[in-house]
């Protein structure tokens, strides 16, 4: 009986032993730790001083520093003071002036010698600090809810903590006027925090939304009450969370509104696509010639499963024949492994050869990634005829217009890798002119004929952070197609040295070979080709790019035609980030040699370009500044010819500096929002060969844009612009002011403007002399409008400007004193719509 | 017979007064899914496998939760609204006991990034590595623990970091690391670099409307996570 009774009770023992030590919280050493005791202040007199006094508890060595920590009721971060030693305690003060007379919180943070850091309150004191409610203040006392003071310490290390006074029920989610899209889970969930004394009878507990009982439904424990919903109806809610203690005692409530956003049902979000359309006609009278301009067009995109388009439309009454097309369109269609464009495309295949020039053709992508290719194809320019004149006094038309031949391009593009880290690509170009479109000297230019082909490679790591590109291209070009090909004993005969195996005349669909073809010597010369590296790195709030480039004398791409050729050098330029990225500096340097080419008559010209400066944004409420400097020289490697080699040859080596500076502001004067934007241009040119080739300019120009109380938005501008040319032989002045107020009406549906302009600007270049010249005119401009949203998606405007222009300047010339230039007076009237959907 | 009834006896004794969990409510509901974004995998205590995390879902202590790749798990604290997000693939042991009203909280970080933000609370948070703890005693931290490296930024507040090897106290604005094998010690690296500060990660869609000089309205959307 006797063991019985012990195996039962060690039974019972290993259960009790067993729970508990599950259920037992992590060890904790806080009753063997340090601590800080100090008995809260809770509130003051106004004017009074706070003097705290705290000691610290179980720590073997004196603190190395104790700080009363304090921040006034509307103060965005805390200050403290030190708190001196004062017997076995450490004391601190604040006057009133600290916490500026109100209300205003504080703890007490000690440093140990061990680094170890007590805190009273202990934990969180930045989140829980003790708050001091100081009566007879200018802020109400009722300002900061009463609260109860913190638990004496031995309580907190204890683990027990003062319960919190307010309502048991914390709400989790949602947040008020949370928003959750059509379909999303709502999630209401809401804590009970019980107490011993104020114990939640759960079985009471209810959950509605929208006064519809919905606890069915919801899961709650003693701890919390949670509730999902993906089929919650769009438009605003309310969740509402009640029930009573077990005393019988109602619990106070908690209410949660919430927005499950509708979704769009108009008939615009039914279409499959989004866009806008446009209409704008312009008419304006200048010098009593009247000019009108219409334009309409559009924009819309869309997807369809797999399939994403957009599609743009610009039609203008300027479109005429004797001009390049000035209308646009196009359409685009892409997946995610091909794509293709008509119309008017803009491609980008190399940047040596073809690099966002308009083609009005096809664009056919296809993107695998590892493999990739893009072919485009179609017309650069339209043929525009040459224009005659009849004459009754001559038999034949007289040409006043030259005509433009029609030109065609195709390229193609190969390349590896996606593009993302690596790629490899491999580039062909051909771009023709029609020859038949225009007779021989009838034309601007002659007809000519161009293949370019080339490489490019990629390389990146660390998301691009390094990088490295390189490009290549090698272009044949014949500038006069018009004679067509020559055969290979012509080619021989003038080139001998040239050997080609072929005869050129068999290749010309692919390009014609002519005398005028270049190059047509040795192409490892390197006349026609073009060369580009660069480096970039990004690391160490450094943006590091340096490149080097070189492109031969007679590389011409006609995809790329603005590229400049004949030049090589390199550049270097970082953009260093400090201080936070409030500073940035920036740095650049390139050195290029023009004209290289050593069998060119040019001499070579050396170019360099030092660009210095700095940016500053040092945060809301500071002004913003840019600060420039950049040194741009040219000089010639020879400065003069001996022995009258060339009469006409003059040497250069001249000099600009331009100094930047730029600050803008936003800030609150009187009430009143102003942005502040101000600009300062300095610019010098000094010139060793030609004196009347110097020039300097001071610009100054300052922009206040003002928000008023009422609706009202005003602008100010000014500007002022002094150059001097030729050491004073020629100046220019030029001084504009101009005032613009907008106001916006029903409900900000309607919003006009007006705005005045006046400027003036005089000047003259070698007035006295004959063909001298003086300029003095005044130019007044008004202009108001309005704008009108008919609906959200629709708007109107209007507007009308009035502009005269007086000139009291005159040219001199040589039979009378002056030749006075013509005042004027100009309107313009311009009317706009758009729908967007 | 009478030995048995004794034993059922003891066993109803103990079950009566020393019920199996009795003490077990302490470390249920601790914390609660309010939002996931990509992939969220959950592995309740004891289980071996993992299920999709949900919203709504409820936490127990040693609950954990990872995400994968651009993913984001939004937890709440259901004592007093803590806000914890665990961030792109990152793994994370949730560990809470209740005392009365407030929940000591020990998040055992795996591996991955945690952006914090801590409400008024009486009892601490700690974040929990193999190369050190982080106490919390301010408001708003990130931290990040890969390849043995514990980095921590202190948005606002202090925090109390410490290992074997010592203790540092971080205030505001600074950033440490705790490495095995060595005392933590402050560094001096950009928290842009190391951390997304952007929106503290939520998955969001963005409108972004700008109107030109001629009052033509644009609209911008950005999704980001």
């Amino acid at each position: 009986m006797n063991s019985k009774i012990f195996c039962l009770a060690a039974m019972t023992l290993l259960f009790f032993i067993c729970d508990m030590a599950e259920a037992m919280p992590p060890q904790s050493t806080a009753s063997f730790k340090p601590e800080l005791t100090h008995v809260p202040v809770t509130s003051l007199r106004q004017n009074e001083k706070l003097v705290v006094r705290a000691r610290i508890n179980g720590a073997k060595e004196q603190a190395v520093f104790v700080r009363l920590y304090y921040k006034p009721f509307n103060g965005d971060s805390f200050r403290y003071v030190e708190m001196r030693p004062s017997g076995d305690s450490f004391w601190g003060q604040l006057t009133s002036e600290r916490f500026k007379g109100g209300n205003f919180s504080y703890f007490i943070l000690a440093m140990l010698p061990n680094k170890k850091v007590v805190t009273f309150p202990g934990a969180n004191p930045y989140g829980n600090p003790i708050e001091v409610q100081v009566t007879g203040g200018s802020v109400p006392a009722t300002a900061i809810e009463p609260k109860p003071a913190p638990a004496p310490p031995e309580a907190i290390t204890k683990g027990s903590g003062a319960p919190d006074s307010g309502t048991p029920l914390l709400l989790l989610s949602p947040e008020k006027n949370e928003k959750f899209n059509i379909g999303q889970e709502v999630v209401v969930a809401v804590s009970f925090l019980d107490s011993p004394d104020k114990a939640i009878d759960m079985n009471s507990i209810t959950l509605f939304i929208d006064n519809v009982n919905v606890t069915i439904n919801t899961e709650i424990t003693e701890n919390i009450l949670t509730y999902t919903s993906a089929t919650i109806t769009p438009g605003a809610h309310t969740a509402l969370v009640q029930g009573y203690y077990k005393s019988g005692m109602k619990l106070p409530s908690v209410k949660a509104p919430f927005i499950v956003k509708r979704k769009k049902s108009n008939f615009q979000d039914k279409l499959p696509f989004k866009g806008r359309l446009y209409a704008e006609s312009r008419h304006e009278s200048a010098s009593g010639i009247g000019y009108h301009d219409s334009n309409m067009g559009g924009y819309l995109s869309g997807k369809q499963g797999i399939l994403k388009y957009n599609a743009r439309l610009y039609l203008t009454s300027s479109e005429d024949p004797k001009y390049q097309t000035r209308n646009r369109y196009s359409l685009n269609l892409d997946t995610r492994f091909a794509g293709l464009s008509i119309g008017d495309v803009y491609p980008r295949l190399n940047d040596l050869m073809l690099w966002g020039k308009r083609v009005r053709g096809i664009h056919g992508r296809l993107r695998f990634g590892i493999f990739n290719v893009d072919l485009v194809t179609g017309q650069t320019a339209r043929k525009i005829k040459p224009g005659f004149v009849t004459r009754d006094t001559v038999a034949v038309d007289s040409l006043v217009r030259r005509g433009s031949f029609s030109q065609n391009l195709f390229g193609l593009r190969a390349s590896f890798g996606s593009g993302k880290n690596f790629q490899l690509g491999f580039d062909y170009l051909k771009v023709k002119d029609k020859a038949t479109d225009i007779q021989q000297g009838q034309h601007v230019r002659t007809p000519r004929d161009n293949v370019v082909i080339g490489s490019d490679l990629l390389i990146g790591f660390f998301k691009r952070r390094v990088e490295f590109r390189a490009g290549v291209a090698f272009s044949l070009v014949t500038d006069d197609i018009y004679g067509g090909p020559i055969q290979k004993d012509t080619l021989d005969k003038y080139y001998p040295e040239l050997d080609i195996p072929v005869d050129p005349s068999d290749y010309k669909n692919i390009l014609i070979v002519n005398l005028s073809t270049r190059p047509l010597d040795d192409p490892r010369k390197g006349k026609s080709l073009a060369m580009t590296s660069s480096f970039r790195f990004n690391f160490f709030n450094n943006n590091l790019v340096a490149g080097y480039k070189i492109i031969g004398g007679e590389y011409l791409s006609l995809g790329n035609s603005y590229l400049r050729n004949n030049i090589r050098g390199f550049f270097i330029q970082d953009r260093i980030k400090l201080w936070q990225n409030k500073l940035y500096l920036n740095l650049g340097f390139d050195n290029y040699d023009d004209n290289f080419r050593s069998d060119d008559l040019n001499s070579p010209t050396g170019l360099q370009t030092i660009n210095t400066g700095f940016s500053i944004y040092p945060g809301q409420g500071w002004p913003t500044f840019n600060v420039n400097m950049r040194n741009y020289s040219r000089k010639k490697d020879i400065d003069f010819l001996i022995n009258g080699a060339d009469t006409t040859f003059v040497g250069e080596q001249n000099d600009t500096r331009d100094l930047t500076l730029q600050v803008n502001y936003n800030t609150q004067i009187m009430n009143l929002k102003h942005a502040i934007s101000f600009s300062f241009i300095n610019s010098a040119r000094n010139d060793q060969f030609l004196p009347s080739a110097e020039s300097a300019s001071n610009i100054q120009m300052i922009n206040i844009r003002t928000n008023y109380q009422i609706p009202l938005v005003t602008t100010i501008n000014f500007a002022r612009n002094d150059n001097n040319f030729a050491n004073g032989l020629n100046t220019f002045k030029f001084n504009m002011i101009g005032l613009k107020g907008e106001y916006p009406f029903f409900n900000n549906r309607l919003t006009a403007h007006a705005a005045l302009n006046f400027t003036s600007a005089s000047g003259g270049t070698g007035a006295n002399a004959i063909g001298g010249a003086v300029t003095d005119y005044k130019r007044t401009a008004f202009n108001t409008g309005a704008r009108f949203d008919i609906t959200p998606q629709q708007l109107l405007g209007l507007e009308a400007g009035l502009i005269s222009f007086q000139d009291n300047g005159f040219t001199r010339d040589a039979a009378t004193v002056s030749n006075r230039n013509p005042s004027f007076t100009d309107s313009v009237i311009r009317f706009y719509y758009e729908q967007r959907f | 017979m009478k030995t048995s009834s004794s034993i059922l006896i003891a066993i109803g004794f103990s079950l009566i007064f020393f019920p199996t969990g009795s003490f077990a409510q302490n470390d249920k509901d601790v914390a609660l899914i309010l939002k996931t974004g990509g992939t969220v995998g959950l592995n309740k205590k004891g289980m071996s496998s993992w299920s999709k995390a949900k919203r709504g879902q409820r936490l127990h202590s040693k609950d954990k939760v990872r995400t994968g790749k651009k993913s984001l798990a939004a937890l709440v604290f259901t004592d007093d609204k803590s806000l914890l997000k665990v961030r792109s693939n990152s793994s994370v042991t949730i560990n809470g006991q209740r005392q009365k009203n407030s929940i000591a909280k020990r998040i055992q970080l795996t591996f991955g990034e945690l952006w914090a933000k801590v409400t008024k609370q009486n009892v601490s948070m700690r974040i929990e590595t193999p190369s050190g703890v982080a106490t919390v005693k301010g408001t708003e931290f990130y931290c990040s623990f890969a390849d043995g490296v514990f980095l921590v930024f202190c948005r606002e507040g202090l925090i109390e970091l410490s290992n074997q090897f010592g203790t540092l106290m971080l205030a505001s604005n600074e950033m440490a690391e705790l490495k095995l094998g060595s005392p933590p010690k402050i560094i001096n690296t950009n928290p842009n670099d190391v951390f997304d500060m952007s929106e503290q990660g939520d998955l969001r869609e963005l409108e972004i409307q700008f109107e030109d000089e001629n009052g033509n309205k644009k609209s911008l959307i950005i999704d980001f996570n």
